[in-house]
C-alpha cells in the first residue's frame, strides 16, 4: 500500500478540429474516460476540479461538469492559473487525498478552442494575459512576449534558430507516434527555419497549436493502489513556484519560478533531476521548453538547445521528453495542453504506451507554466 | 546633445516608493517591494537601455493588424523600472538589445491614452 497519494485513472479525447463537440461534451468524454481508467463507480468520486474555458466560459464549470455527470461531490471547485492549472490542479487533488477525507478526486480541463473561438479568436483571448495599461497597448500577444524571452535568452545563452527548431521537430516526432495526436506528419529542421515569421526569433512551428480536446485525472489516497489493474503511479512530489505574473515586472527572462517548483518537487520526493527516466514539460514555445531544461537543471545553462539538436529527447535520448508529442505537436486547448503532460507521464509508468514508450520508465517529472513564465507547478511521479 | 531641459508634456511618468525608494509602473497602488501605498509620481528623463526586443508580424487582434511589422521593447529606464515601449514608428534603424534609447509619450490613434516610444539614441 502506498502511503502517498496515486493517480489511478487517466483519459484523453482526441485532439484537434474537433466541430462536434462543446465544452462540455469534452470534459464529459475526458471525466467518464478517467472514471473508467480507475475501475471506480462515478459515485464513488467525492471531489471534483476542474480548469476554465476561454471558447464557452462558465462562472461554475466544475459544478456544470458535476451536474452534466451526475455526480454530487463533497468537494468542487475550479482553478485557473493558465497554463500551469493541470499541474496545480493534480498537487491540489494531492494534497486533498492526503487529508484522508477525499478518496477519489477527478480533475478535468478541456476547451474547443479552435472550433469555438477559431485561431484569430484564441489569440485575440489570450493576450488578455497582458496589462491593460503597460503591454496590452503594445501589441502584446503570448507568441511576442514569449519572443522577448527567446530574444534575451539567445543573446547571453547563444541559443541558435536551429536549435530552438531541433525542439519543435522533436514534439514531432514524438506525436507521430501517438494516434490521437493532432499532427501527422513529420517536419525538419528547415521546416521550422522556413515557418513564417510570427514574432522575431519565433516562427510558426516554434508555436504551440491550438486545439480542442479534453483531458482527466483522477488523484486517490494511496490505499486504493491495490485494487487498481495496472501499475499505480504515485505522486512522490509536488511543488509551485510564482515570480510575476506580467512580462513587463519580470525581474529576469533568463532565470524563473521553474527553478523554485522543481526544487521544492525534487526535495519532496528525495529525488533529483538525475533520477528521472521521462519528462513531460510545457512548451508552449520551442524556447519555453530550453527555458524549463536549463532552469530545472536537466541540463546546464546554455546547452540544452545543442543537446535537443542531437537528439536528447528523443526515444534513447538523455531526457525523452514530452512522448505525446507536447503544446506544439499533440495538442493544445488551454489548461488541458499542460493536463496531458500529466496523463502521458501517467500512461508512460504503466509501461504501456507501445511504440512510444521509455523503456523501464519507473520515474516522470511532469512541468506546467503559467502566464509567461510566471507560474509554475512541478510533480515528480514514480511508479508505487 | 546639449543637456536641454524637457518639457514633462512627453514624459514618461512612473512612481517612485517614499518609503523603499524603489522606482517601478503603478499597478496595483501599493509598493511592489515593500507593499507601501506612499508612491510619488515622477518624471522620467526618458532615456534607458533595451533589455530585449521582438518584431511582431502577427497581430493579436485587428487594431493592430495595419502596424505590423511593428518593435515591441523592454527598456530599463535610467531611473531603474522597466517598461515596455514601441519602437517609435519613423524609427527606420534596428534594435538591439544594449541600445541606447530615449522614449517618450505619443498619443495612439487606437487607445484612449498616450503610449511609450522609443527612438534610438545613435
Amino acid at each position: 500500500m502506498s502511503v502517498n497519494p496515486i493517480i489511478s485513472g487517466v483519459a484523453v479525447t482526441e485532439f484537434g478540429s474537433l466541430p462536434n463537440e462543446t465544452c462540455m461534451s469534452l470534459h464529459v468524454k475526458a471525466a467518464l474516460g478517467a472514471i473508467q481508467d480507475a475501475g471506480i463507480n462515478a459515485h464513488e468520486v467525492d471531489a471534483i476540479i476542474c480548469a476554465f474555458s476561454i471558447a464557452e466560459p462558465h462562472p461554475m464549470l466544475a459544478s456544470a461538469l458535476a451536474e452534466a455527470i451526475g455526480v454530487k461531490p463533497k468537494f468542487c471547485h475550479s482553478v485557473q492559473a493558465g497554463g500551469a492549472t493541470g499541474a496545480i490542479m493534480t498537487m491540489l487533488a494531492s494534497e486533498l487525498a492526503s487529508t484522508g477525507r477525499y478518496r477519489h478526486v477527478l480533475l478535468v480541463t478541456g476547451d474547443n478552442r479552435l472550433t469555438g473561438l477559431g485561431r484569430d479568436g484564441a489569440v485575440q483571448a489570450l493576450a488578455g494575459f497582458g496589462h491593460p495599461v503597460h503591454e496590452r497597448p503594445y501589441g502584446f500577444s503570448i507568441p511576442a512576449a514569449y519572443a522577448l524571452v527567446a530574444q534575451r535568452y539567445s543573446y547571453e545563452y547563444r541559443l541558435l534558430p536551429e536549435q530552438l527548431a531541433a525542439v519543435a521537430v522533436s514534439a514531432r516526432t514524438h506525436a507521430l507516434r501517438h494516434p490521437l495526436a493532432q499532427m501527422k506528419t513529420p517536419i525538419t529542421i528547415d521546416d521550422v527555419c522556413n515557418s513564417r515569421i510570427i514574432s522575431s526569433p519565433l516562427r510558426l512551428l516554434d508555436c504551440c497549436l491550438i486545439s480542442d480536446g479534453a483531458a482527466a485525472v483522477i488523484v486517490s489516497s494511496g490505499d486504493v493502489s491495490r485494487d487498481l489493474p495496472d501499475r499505480a503511479v504515485e505522486i512522490l512530489g509536488s511543488g509551485q513556484g510564482h515570480t510575476h505574473e506580467h512580462i513587463v515586472k519580470s525581474a529576469t527572462l533568463t532565470k524563473f519560478g521553474c527553478a523554485q517548483s522543481s526544487r521544492r518537487a525534487f526535495g519532496m520526493a528525495g529525488l533529483g533531476p538525475k533520477d528521472i527516466d521521462v519528462a513531460e514539460i510545457y512548451d508552449s514555445f520551442t524556447i519555453t521548453l530550453i527555458v524549463e531544461l536549463e532552469s530545472i537543471g536537466f541540463f546546464e545553462l546554455g546547452e540544452a538547445g545543442e543537446a535537443v539538436l542531437n537528439g536528447a529527447l528523443d526515444l534513447g535520448g538523455r531526457l525523452p521528453c514530452n512522448t505525446h508529442g507536447g503544446l506544439m505537436s499533440f495538442g493544445h486547448s488551454g489548461a488541458a495542453g499542460g493536463m496531458c503532460h500529466v496523463v502521458e507521464a501517467v500512461e508512460q509508468l504503466r509501461g504501456k504506451t507501445g511504440s512510444r514508450q521509455v523503456e523501464g520508465a519507473e520515474t516522470a517529472f511532469v512541468h506546467g507554466d503559467g502566464g509567461v513564465l510566471s507560474a509554475h507547478c512541478s510533480l515528480v511521479l514514480g511508479v508505487a | 546633445m546639449s543637456e536641454t531641459p524637457r518639457s514633462t508634456e512627453n514624459a514618461v511618468t512612473y512612481v517612485r516608493c517614499s518609503k523603499c525608494r524603489m522606482a517601478q509602473l503603478p499597478l496595483g497602488g501599493a509598493c511592489t517591494n515593500c507593499r507601501s501605498v506612499e508612491l510619488v509620481p515622477e518624471y522620467s528623463e526618458g532615456t534607458g537601455t533595451i533589455y530585449t526586443f521582438t518584431c511582431v508580424h502577427r497581430a493579436p487582434s485587428k487594431v493592430f493588424v495595419d502596424l505590423v511589422p511593428y518593435f515591441i521593447l523592454l527598456v530599463d529606464m535610467d531611473e531603474g523600472f522597466r517598461l515596455m515601449a514601441n519602437l517609435a514608428s519613423h524609427e527606420i534603424a534596428e534594435p538591439a538589445i544594449g541600445d541606447r534609447v530615449r522614449v517618450s509619450m505619443v498619443a495612439s490613434g487606437n487607445h484612449a491614452h498616450a503610449i511609450a516610444a522609443a527612438r534610438l539614441i545613435s
